[in-house]
């Protein structure tokens, strides 16, 4: 049950068909749109902070080459090992060799897009390494052997009964059952043995430091402090996007990850890591080592046009999936992209090329509520606008972005085309509108992608020349009549 | 070096493009978050909110009220931070320290037997209910992560109105110690259909002990 962007119309229909998704997605977005408004009571406040997310992001953007170096200086000074990946394939590589390196038997993950981005348990599964997933949505969607539906709830598709009986049929010795707290604590009792167990433990990053060599971590259920903390070998995995400048950057942008995430004012957990085990003073317990391992894997792509570049302020907040019209009625899966929804639809295009992804930038009615509430005030509905001309360029056309022009049909170009030609000619559009209009009964029988869901719109008897022409002679003869009195 | 040869591909490229210079992005400080009032009296309320314990009680009861807690958790295994005997040796009547050695020697008995940690808070966040932690050679980072209940003490004196405050004021940025936590609550989840269950992973139970000057 593999999705791919590819297959992202029948997909789309299939989710709408489906009354269970529909529900679990209405229900959570429901649930999480709520939250959020109630930790932004005033829009002025949400537009300041706003307004300073930005400037941090776009600062960090325009410095981001020398802000990586300095990362990496400071990371190296504090003994963090770090590692560049430019693709998905590179990073892999890199994280499997750690892992031999230390004979490493027992992988434990924390909740990571960056690690889903790259397929790190399939890459790792097919060398014969396990790699559990410790954040319990993460868990469940593993022990489905499904994807994240959602970058934030990686299981929101799922409702109590169906996680209830997964578990029933998943967990030895687990009786069915709808009750939650049972439920999570058949997961923490399974899942702390393994972290006791584990030698390497994998985690994303939400924001690295350069100024102090920081890596931040938010979260809620601890298992990102279990991962990085009890296995001797810390694996920390980052686009390189998510550098920012100062370690005073980190309140604000904070503040409005996990208000526009969860609508939290803070999460249980914010943890810095800013070195292995020892390093300064001698600790007791940590890491032994820390990794930081820095990937592209498309996002110089994004970077090199200005405007795209904007797409990697992105804080992985999830608001924009939340609000989306689209997002909430055909659920994550259906976009058959790691990331789904409009954060999704933007960037996904830069990780995977355009041929594969250009029916995403049409999914959107372009209704705006995806920007309103970003906290970095990415322009969502131009970016997809954008990415829609870039796919239907000419051959001719050259661009930065991969697989740009790989929508562009034939058909639809001489269409266009046609349309052009006879629209400055007068005489050739008279001709064919006239043709159109006595053609009018037969048009209904044509099957279009149009007349699927909608009426056919049936033009005109007479062309709107044909009735002014008409009206002219008309009026003549009233304005006439008028006159004799 | 494959790593190398990354780095020096990746920084090329953005090197190239930013070049093309952006228009510097207009400069907007963070809005301060407003001073409080009362500042202790939000933070309490906060730390409550979010499900945690908190007993504010005179230096002289510590070993009393630590007791009772005990007691509720029906406790029998309790490890403090050498940190926390240190600065309380009193609390060495209900408290051990943690066996010698490092974590590798004593990791089965922090999972599998000890019940409650106790730890300090270096300073803590009015405007979030925030502990901070900042563990050390005297205290380890996993006792105040893996046993189910969680102890905290913290100096009512070391209260900050919020985040910003605490890292300017201290100048973390000179320093930062290998490891440096927030906490707001026990650790909780609400990934299965959004309800809210607690002792997802870390300490099911947060006792907040806030002692005065
Ligand atoms: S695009 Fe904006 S709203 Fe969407 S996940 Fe990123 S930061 Fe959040």
């Amino acid at each position: 049950m593999h999705s791919t962007p590819t297959a992202f119309k029948a997909q789309a229909k299939a989710a709408l068909a489906d009354p269970v998704i529909r529900q679990n997605f209405r229900g959570a977005m429901d649930f999480l749109r709520g939250k959020r408004q109630g930790v932004f009571p005033e829009q002025a406040e949400f537009k300041a902070l706003q307004a300073c997310a930005e400037t941090i992001k776009q600062q960090a953007l325009d410095d981001l080459p020398q802000l990586l170096e300095l990362l990496e200086q400071n990371c190296t000074r504090n003994g963090i090992q770090v590692h560049w990946a430019e693709s998905a394939q590179e990073a892999n590589e890199i994280i499997d060799g750690l892992i031999d390196q230390h004979d490493g038997t027992q992988v434990v993950k924390g909740k990571s897009m960056a690690t889903e981005e790259i397929e790190l348990n399939d890459y790792l599964g097919a060398r014969g390494k396990d790699c559990i997933e410790t954040d319990m949505g993460e868990y469940i969607v593993q022990l489905a052997g499904e994807h994240p539906s959602h970058i934030i709830m990686p299981a929101i598709h799922k409702n109590a009964e169906e996680i209830g009986q997964l578990f029933h049929e998943k967990v030895a010795g687990v009786d069915y059952t709808t009750d939650v707290d049972t439920l999570i604590n058949i997961g923490r009792t399974q899942l702390r043995e393994r972290f006791m167990a584990a030698d390497i433990g994998i985690t994303g990053v939400n924001f690295a430091v350069a100024e102090t060599g920081t890596l931040c971590l938010v979260e809620n259920e601890g298992n990102g402090r279990m991962v990085s903390t009890v296995p001797s070998v810390h694996i920390a995995v980052s686009g390189i996007e998510k550098v920012i400048a100062s370690l005073q950057d980190t309140p604000p942008l904070l503040s409005l990850l996990t208000r526009s995430a969860t609508g939290q004012i803070i999460t249980t957990y914010f943890n810095m890591i800013s070195g292995p085990r020892g390093y300064g003073e001698a600790e007791r317990d940590g890491p032994k080592e820390v990794h930081l391992v820095l990937i592209d894997n498309g996002r110089t792509q994004a970077y090199a046009d200005e405007q795209f570049r904007k797409t990697l302020s992105c804080i992985r907040c999830g608001a924009c999936m939340n609000h989306c019209p689209v997002y909430t009625r055909i659920g994550g899966h259906a976009y058959g992209t790691v990331y789904p929804g409009p954060i999704g639809q933007i960037i996904s295009p830069h990780l995977l090329g355009l041929e594969q992804t250009n029916d995403l930038p049409t999914a959107s009615s372009l209704c705006g509520a995806c920007e309103e509430v970003c906290p970095v005030n990415i322009p969502i509905p131009n970016l997809l606008q954008r990415l829609r001309r870039q796919s239907n360029l000419g051959r001719e056309a050259s661009t930065g972005i991969r697989g740009a022009g790989s929508a562009r049909s034939g058909l639809e170009a001489l269409v266009w085309k046609s349309w052009r030609w006879a629209c400055c000619r007068p005489w050739a559009y008279g001709v064919v509108t006239r043709v159109v209009a006595l053609a009018r009964p037969l048009l209904g029988l044509v099957k279009t992608p149009w007349n699927k869901g909608r009426a056919t719109p049936r033009p005109a008897p007479k062309t709107l020349n044909q009735l002014l022409k008409h009206r002219a002679t008309g009026s003549n003869r009233t304005g006439g009549a008028h006159g004799n009195h | 070096m494959a790593t190398t040869k990354a780095k020096a591909a990746i920084l090329n490229k953005l090197r190239a493009a930013s070049s093309g210079a952006v228009d510097a992005a207009p400069v907007s400080a963070a809005p301060a978050v407003p001073t409080l009032v009362d500042p202790l009296e939000h933070f309490v309320s906060l730390l409550k909110a979010n499900h945690a314990q908190v007993i504010q009680c005179e230096t002289a009861r510590l070993q009393t009220v630590v007791t009772d807690v005990l007691r509720e958790q029906g406790a029998t295994r309790v490890i403090a931070a050498e940190r926390v005997l240190a600065e309380f040796p009193e609390l060495t009547q209900v408290a051990e320290p943690l066996p010698p050695g490092t974590m590798e020697d004593w990791k089965e008995q922090l999972f599998n037997e000890v019940e409650v940690g106790i730890t300090s808070a270096h300073c803590a966040l009015a405007a979030t209910g925030t502990l901070v932690l900042r563990p050390g050679a005297d205290e380890p980072r996993s006792l105040s992560l893996v046993p189910p209940c969680h102890i905290l003490l913290l100096r009512e004196q070391t209260l900050y109105n919020d985040l910003t405050h605490a890292m300017v004021d201290q100048r973390w940025a000179e320093q930062m110690p290998t490891n440096m936590l927030l906490v707001s609550g026990p650790s909780k989840t609400a990934d299965i259909q959004q309800t809210l269950a607690y002792g997802a992973h870390g300490p099911r139970t947060l006792v907040v002990i806030i002692l005065p000057q």
